[in-house]
Parts: C-alpha cells; structure tokens; sequence
C-alpha cells in the first residue's frame, strides 16, 4: 500500500488478514494547527501564561480534528449486511495533542493516510508494565548437573567439537577486569596476566599474581576457558585454550589502556581477543585498528555489541570487521530468543565513500543465565565462587571460545574463512537466507559443529 | 571542500569533529594516532608462529618510530606532547594537544587515523 510512510507497519497483520468490515481502533497523528510559540521554562507569570496557551491549543486542536474527520466518520459505508455504518472518532485527553482515536477498516486505512494533515497512524495496543521477571534458577541448576555442562554449551553442541580438540594451543587474550586466575576452574589456564592503569601504562604483579577488579573478568575468562565446577559442570567453551588477561577496566580507563591491553596481547601472542566492553560513544574509526589486527597478526577481535536494546549498538562491537555478538536466551519451553537486552543497528560506517552500511550483531550466542566462576565471594550463607550472569558480556567469550575451538581443529584456517563459516552455518529464525542478517539475530546462533563441517 | 578538511574527515570521526569543534582554542584533548606503517598485510588473516609474531612487532614499530620526528614537529608547534615513548604493535602513539594541533596532525600523510582517548566501561 502506498501511503507516504503514513501508516505503522505494525498494522501488517491486520491487513493481510482481517476482513473488509473489520474494524480496528487506530491512533492518528495529525498537524496540528499553528498557535503562539510556547515557552518550555519560566517564571510563574510565564508558566500561566503558558498553561493559557495550551488551553488555547487545546481548543484550536478540536475545532481542527473535528474538521479533519468529519467527512471520514461518515464514510463507512455499507457493511457486508448492506447495512449504512460510521467510524467513530475520540479525542484523547482534552485534545492537547495532536492525536485522535479512530475506527479504521483495511480500505479506509488508505483513505486517512491520503488526508494532507495526518502524519502518522499506528494501531492502538495494550501496554503493559515490564516486570521483573521470576527466574527458576534452581531448575536451571538442576538440568546443568544432569547435563554436567552450562546450556549454553549444550545449546552450542560444545561436547562434539571437544572430540576433536579442547583448544590446545590456542591463545585468547581477555580485556577485562582482571582475572581471579587462582580459581580452581581456572586451573593453569591464565598464561599471562597484566594490569594496564588508566594511563595506559603496563603494571606487572609479582609472582605472576592476578586479581579481578570486579567479578566479571573471571566469569569472562571461565566461559572461554574453564574447566569443571565441584558439581561436575562444564563453564567453559574450550577447556584447554590459553589465557591472556589484561586488567583494562578499573578507575576511570581510557581507551589509551584498551589499546595497550591489545598491544600486549598481540606481542604476547594472543590468537583471539575477546572484548566485553564499550565505548562512550561511536568510533567507527576503530576498525583501522582491528583492520591490523586481523591483517598483519592473524588476529580475530570479538566484540560485545552491547545491552542497550535493539536500535543501538556499542564501539568497538559495532566496527564493520569486528565478529560482534549478541545474547540469546533460553525461555521456559526451550525456545531460543534474542534476549530483549541485546542491542543491535545498522549504521553507516562514513569512512567509504559512499559510506557502506554496517549491520550488526554479526552472530549471537547464549548470554542469560550464564553460569560461571567468580572470585571467592563471602555472602552470609557462605562462600560463592560460581554465579549466573547476563549480558552480551557473557555471549562474546562463548564465540570466542568457539573460535579458539576451529583455530586448533584446522590450524591454517584463515580469518576470514572461520569468521564466514561462522556466520554461514549460523542459525537464524528465518532459515538459511545468506541475506537473513538482521539487528536482533545476526546471522543467528552460532553452531560451531556446523562451522568446523564448513570449514573441512 | 579543500584537501585539510577532506584529510580530516577520512582520519577523524565525525564524533569526535564534533567535540574537537567545541573546545576552546587553549583546551587539549588526549587522543591517538595511528601511524601510517609500510608492514601491512603481513599475515594476510592467518595466524603467525611467535617468531613471525615478534618480527612483525618489531617491524610496525621500527616503522612508525621513523615518523615521530614528524609527529613531535607539530606536536611541538600546538603545545601537543607525546604521552608516551614508544609507539605500541598498532603503530599507534597516545598524544595531548589542541583542536587544532588534532587538526594539523590529520594533514600528515604519516597520520592514518585519530581517535579520541574516550572513557571505557563495561557492557553491564
């Protein structure tokens, strides 16, 4: 239907499949006429003299919406019993917006875009409090002991790929708040650690000791690396990888410690660098320097794409040759979704002329409920060294995990060819469309199983 | 448009164009430099053994070390300083100076890109 951008496309359903008299309630957006300009702020005697105007805009609005629907009110027509019908048109509130509810039928729905002064018209919902929702994590747990391995590492198909190799080798650089590297699912794992200060400058601990500014670092590093808790379940991706931890994130860090962080694990060896953070705002720029990484280093950067909901993204997820990642999450009946936090855009990335248009996340991975290892954390019923987390934090170390799997299973694999496979073999709601990527999705969930098929 | 703006806008963000635009003439700014090295390419998107690893560091940085001269020349004329010695295994060198210091540093052909050393936190 050609309406000039008019009418929402929510109302898609409604007119693929209502009949010809079905009515729906709309809200419709009108010009409003032009009164007096209104101040925003003031002193009292300007307030009323605001609150004056309003009524007077109120007044002018109702005179211009009864005009603007007089003739459609009456255009019903006949309905399918050859009976004469009107639409019924109300004000909302006392019309102090410029915005009406209207009775629309498929056919008139055109007919009242067509009018010059409406602007908009969306159907009218239900809106609901968005409450907290109750999570069984004693269920959860229960099925990961039965299971002996987190749901993300089941949804991914992890036990299969371990088959063939558990990551030896493979070096994932961690950029994060640190690393609690003496705990017990973290095991010889962290190879190098360092701690880069908001100066950007390179502090060693003695004896090799770690530490985690935060817990999240660690919960990072176990979802890459870990190995098993004292109940038999598997945390991490790819048990045997290396880690490289770089403390980047603590007292006001800057991007100069970021830059560090990953200088150091380029010369330190990093294969794959994992990054669960962002900017403050979009720096598109960052590319050139992943654009190094991946070409003169052989180096894959995974990025967060960030947990501001759908319609945004985070730098440097959001640069064009960054593998981002989104989170999905588990729901009752077993159903995979995206989970609501997940940001995702697509953005013009104006360095190219013409500026190319990026769309992000590439991938997601599981990123609610992810059960992993914490610096010892005394609560009053005990000591805690596991919890549950969410975030796309929690998804980008399960892909960069799964990397470091297809790295050590097929060493000459370039870049490029992992990233693709990847994409390719992931799975989207829509089905195996090479175009499928979308803002919530990607390319869809990542099956490393699939991939490594891809990739012999 | 002429060749400094053009110059700009391939090496700045718009972003950070826009902040630059709001600081006063003595304000500086932190931001970074990535230099352009002549090593690129070097593993093609494969990975490297360490030996091949640390050559390649050892070549981006005796390659961007051979433009700070350069650099530090307008550094010099904007009251701009270098925040560090060495360049990093980007190429890369953290610097201070004004607006317009970023500006004149974006019309060396030694300079790739500038980024603003921008606050970093978490994705919570």
């Amino acid at each position: 239907m050609s309406n000039g951008g008019k009418v929402s496309p929510a109302f898609g359903p409604f007119l693929a499949e209502s009949g010809r008299d079905e009515k729906r309630e709309a809200l419709v957006v009108y010009r409003p006429p032009r009164v007096g300009e209104l101040r925003v702020r003031g002193s009292l005697r300007e307030l009323k003299k605001r609150l004056d105007n309003v009524k007077a805009l109120a007044t002018t609005q109702r005179a211009a919406q009864r005009q603007l629907f007089a003739d459609y009110a009456k255009a019903g027509g006949k309905n399918a019993a050859g009976k004469r019908e009107s639409f019924e048109v109300s004000t909302i509130g006392a019309n102090t917006l410029p915005v009406a509810r209207v009775e629309v039928t498929r056919e008139h729905l055109a007919e009242l875009a067509a009018k010059p002064n409406v602007v908009a018209i969306m159907p009218n919902q239900k809106v609901h409090l968005i409450r907290p929702r109750e999570v069984d994590y004693d269920a959860l747990t229960r099925r990961e002991s039965r299971d002996g391995l987190t749901w993300g590492l089941r949804e991914l198909g992890i036990p299969e790929l371990w088959k063939k190799t558990k990551g030896t080798d493979i070096n994932v650089a961690v950029l994060d708040t640190g690393v609690h590297g003496e705990h017990a699912a973290l095991d010889g794992r962290v190879k190098e650690f360092i701690v880069i200060d908001p100066l950007g400058r390179r502090v060693e601990t003695t004896k090799g000791k770690t530490f985690d500014s935060d817990s999240h670092g660690t919960h990072v590093c176990g979802t890459v690396a870990g190995g098993k808790t004292p109940e038999g379940v598997s945390i991490g991706v790819a048990p045997q990888a290396n880690l490289l931890v770089a403390a980047v994130i603590f007292g006001g860090a800057t991007l100069r410690a970021v830059f560090e962080g990953v200088s150091w694990a380029v010369e330190h060896g990093a294969d794959v660098i994992s990054m669960s953070l962002g900017f403050t705002y979009y720096e598109p720029l960052f590319a050139e320097f992943f654009q190094i990484l991946i070409d003169q280093y052989g180096v894959l950067p995974v990025a967060s794409i960030g947990n501001e909901n759908y319609g945004n993204s985070s730098s440097p997820g959001n640069a064009h040759n960054a593998l981002s990642v989104g989170a999905a999450e588990k729901m009752a009946r077993g159903k995979l979704e995206v989970a609501p936090f997940s940001s995702g855009a697509s953005l013009a990335f104006p360095a190219e002329n013409p500026p190319r248009f990026v769309t992000k996340p590439d991938v997601v991975a599981p990123g609610v409920q992810v059960y992993s290892c914490i610096p010892p954390e005394e609560r009053r019923d005990g000591v805690y060294e596991y919890n549950y987390m969410d975030g796309t934090s929690m998804a980008t170390p399960h892909v960069a995990g799964a990397v470091a799997l297809l790295m050590a299973a097929k060493p000459a694999a370039p870049l490029e060819d992992i990233v693709t496979a990847l994409k390719q073999t992931a799975k989207h709601p829509s089905g195996d469309d090479p175009n499928r990527q979308d803002n919530r999705w990607g390319f869809g969930i990542i099956r490393p199983v699939e991939a490594l098929k891809a990739l012999s | 448009m002429s060749r400094a703006n053009e110059q700009q806008r391939s090496k700045i963000s718009p972003e950070f164009l826009a902040r630059l635009s709001g600081l006063k003439e003595s304000q500086r700014v932190r931001a970074i430099l990535l230099l352009r090295t002549s090593t690129a390419g070097n593993a093609r998107g494969r990975r490297q053994t360490p030996a091949e690893r640390s050559k390649t560091v050892a070549a981006v940085r005796r390659s961007a070390a051979a433009l700070l001269p350069e650099i530090d020349r307008v550094l010099v004329r904007f009251n701009g300083r270098r925040l560090k010695d060495d360049v990093d295994a980007f190429g890369a060198i953290p610097v201070e100076t004004t607006a317009e210091g970023v500006s004149a540093l974006a019309v060396l052909d030694e300079v790739k890109v500038i980024v603003e050393d921008q606050p970093v936190a978490l994705l919570r």
